[in-house]
């Protein structure tokens, strides 16, 4: 195990309980094989359900607001 | 039956939603640090590629051009005006390329391959990279079809082949874009797909040359590629390389095609504004080191190819724009070192009321002679010399009034050479047509015309021809050259012509 920091933001449209956010940073620690994780917490109603997860430049779009505009790009290049 | 349909709608779209991704993806994204004058500075973007479309939201795409450590710098294609920082940008994975299919002949259309004349969407047969590597040496062969231009002083003196580059140069308003226009409507029966690319020209002048193609029925071989003034830096400079990726399209297809840029000045400048505003070192005259291969790389992609790799041909023929006639200004130099030839346009010609004002003596072309047609050297071996006589004696002649007789006739038949040349932009002339006219002057069936006949005397001569003496075409056109038959036919004919019509020939007088 590497023993470097990793900060990496989540946001969510409700605020993450105390066990959310630890699995979220057990996970992460996991899949990046660092020894602690840093969270950046945003708040955003806009995106209606689900997290988004940045690490470093990288981003995993889970929110339903994601999903949608995905949705509709899709959409539209088939018309 | 109204629940019916609307049930079909359910149902439809459903099985469309239900056949979609959505799936959690990873995305390389970047946070937008400044934004300005058509640049976006980025941080992110890990392992982004250089050239690289990058998706900066609301259908906005921009271009990544300066890869850096930790930042990107980003032009804009397009209007981005709802970008701001801190805003997220995310990379495509595509490299810039432009859909074309044969229906995109007759049409216009943007920087980006978008249309722009209302005419309807484009079908896309096949995604063309923008920015592709010019052919190699073993796929090429050497010139050897001519590009006739319609015009007598380019076909006869300054020959260009297909798949040649020939730099069109002069000042403003001396009929660079008339040269070029003319080529294209002379390829109307000659098998040749046309591009013409519009970089930084007036929008009015654009839509008048679009008006003219349109008339003539140049349209339905031409495309027009249009990034006119008002478009931004971003797409005066990626039109070029559109326009090519549009030709190279025909080009695969073994097809002949001939590529206009006009004008690669206001190209450089675009460039120059873009590398200005990205923070790269300027050199000379502001523009960046790299301004050179800017151009090189686009004219390099003018080629012949073999007959194993379709035999097909791009011919391009930049415009250059100097002022007040530099052509060491470094743009011009530039870009006369890449092509093999220039035609060179004066205004002091254009004012004297020479059009086309080509400057004989300056202007080459330095591969076309081999590709030219053997009758048009015959005829025009001669007035080459004619000419050279002439502008050497020319000089002297302003001093003394009394020239011995050899010095005069050289004069006059210089002056008559010179007036043949004389041409409407756009009346191009059939090779053959060249032929008879160019025989005419050289061998000196015109002495006897005044100067200011000769287009008379030509129009009426051409007619003549055409109605009484069809067969000295055919033989032009099927031989490629003037057998000794034709050559006494053409001499019985012009005299005939001329004694016929003693109001342009005057009948000499005896003293």
């Amino acid at each position: 195990m590497k023993s470097t920091d990793l900060t990496i933001t989540v946001a969510t449209a409700i605020t993450l309980s105390s066990s959310q956010e630890k699995a979220i940073e057990k996970a992460v620690k996991e899949k990046r094989n660092v020894s602690s994780v840093t969270i950046e917490k945003i708040v955003d109603p806009k995106l209606i359900g689900g997290i988004k997860l940045t690490i470093n430049s990288v981003e995993y779009d889970g929110t339903v607001a994601g999903k949608l505009a995905k949705l509709k790009s899709q959409l539209m290049s088939q018309l | 039956m109204k629940k019916n349909t609307q049930q079909e709608f359910t149902t439809s779209i459903t099985q469309l939603i239900s056949n979609l991704e959505v799936n959690t993806e990873s995305e390389a994204v970047g946070t937008v640090l400044s934004f300005g004058d058509g640049v976006v500075s980025v941080t992110g973007l890990d392992d982004v590629q250089s050239g690289e479309l990058i998706d900066l939201g609301e259908n906005q795409y921009g271009l990544a051009l300066n890869l850096e450590k930790k930042r990107t710098g980003i032009v804009v294609l397009g209007d981005a005006s709802h970008l701001s920082a801190g805003q997220t940008v995310r990379r495509t994975g595509r490299i810039l390329s432009v859909g074309v299919s044969d229906a995109i002949l007759g049409r216009v259309v943007d920087a980006l391959g978008r249309e722009v004349d209302g005419k309807g969407d484009l079908p896309v047969d096949k995604y063309m990279l923008l920015e592709k590597r010019a052919p190699g040496i073993m796929p090429r062969q050497s010139v050897s079809v001519p590009l006739q231009t319609g015009i007598k002083a380019v076909d006869a003196m300054i020959p260009i082949g297909r798949g040649q580059r020939e730099l069109i140069i002069g000042d403003r308003s001396t009929g660079k874009t008339a040269v070029a226009l003319g080529t294209i409507l002379n390829q109307a029966d000659q098998n040749v797909q046309c591009v013409y690319v519009c970089i930084g020209q007036k929008r009015s002048s654009l839509a008048q040359t679009i008006q003219i193609l349109e008339d003539r029925g140049a349209m339905s071989y031409t495309t027009i590629v249009s990034a006119t003034a008002s478009s931004s830096a971003a797409e005066q400079f990626l039109a070029p390389y559109t326009g090519q990726a549009i030709a190279e399209y025909f080009l695969e297809k073994g097809k002949d095609v001939l590529i206009i840029f006009d004008d690669l000045t206001k190209h450089a400048q675009a460039y120059r504004e873009i590398s200005l505003l990205l923070r790269r070192p300027s050199g000379r005259e502001a523009y960046p080191g790299d301004v050179f291969y800017l151009h090189s790389r686009l004219l390099e992609r003018a080629c012949r190819l073999n007959e194993k790799n379709g035999g097909g041909s791009v011919t391009a023929l930049p415009i250059i724009e100097t002022q007040a006639n530099d052509v060491s200004a470094y743009i011009p130099t530039n870009v006369i070192s890449i092509t093999d030839g220039q035609i060179y346009l004066e205004s002091d010609l254009f004012n004297a009321g020479m059009k086309p004002a080509i400057n004989v003596g300056l202007s080459v072309s330095r591969v076309g002679s081999s590709a030219q047609r053997k009758a048009m050297k015959q005829v025009a071996g001669t007035m080459k010399l004619d000419l050279a006589q002439f502008r050497e004696l020319q000089a002297f002649a302003q001093f003394s009034s009394d020239l011995d007789e050899k010095t005069k006739s050289v004069l006059d038949r210089g002056e008559h050479v010179n007036a043949i040349l004389k041409q409407g932009w756009d009346t191009p002339l059939k090779m053959e047509e060249q032929v008879v006219v160019i025989f005419a002057a050289v061998k000196g069936y015109l002495d006897k015309v005044a100067i200011d006949d000769i287009q008379k005397w030509e129009a009426e001569y051409l007619e003549y021809m055409h109605t009484s003496y069809p067969h000295i075409f055919e033989s032009i056109t099927s031989e490629l050259k003037i057998v000794e038959k034709t050559e006494d036919d053409l001499k019985a004919a012009i005299t005939s012509f001329n004694e016929s019509h003693p109001n342009l020939v005057p009948v000499a007088q005896e003293e």
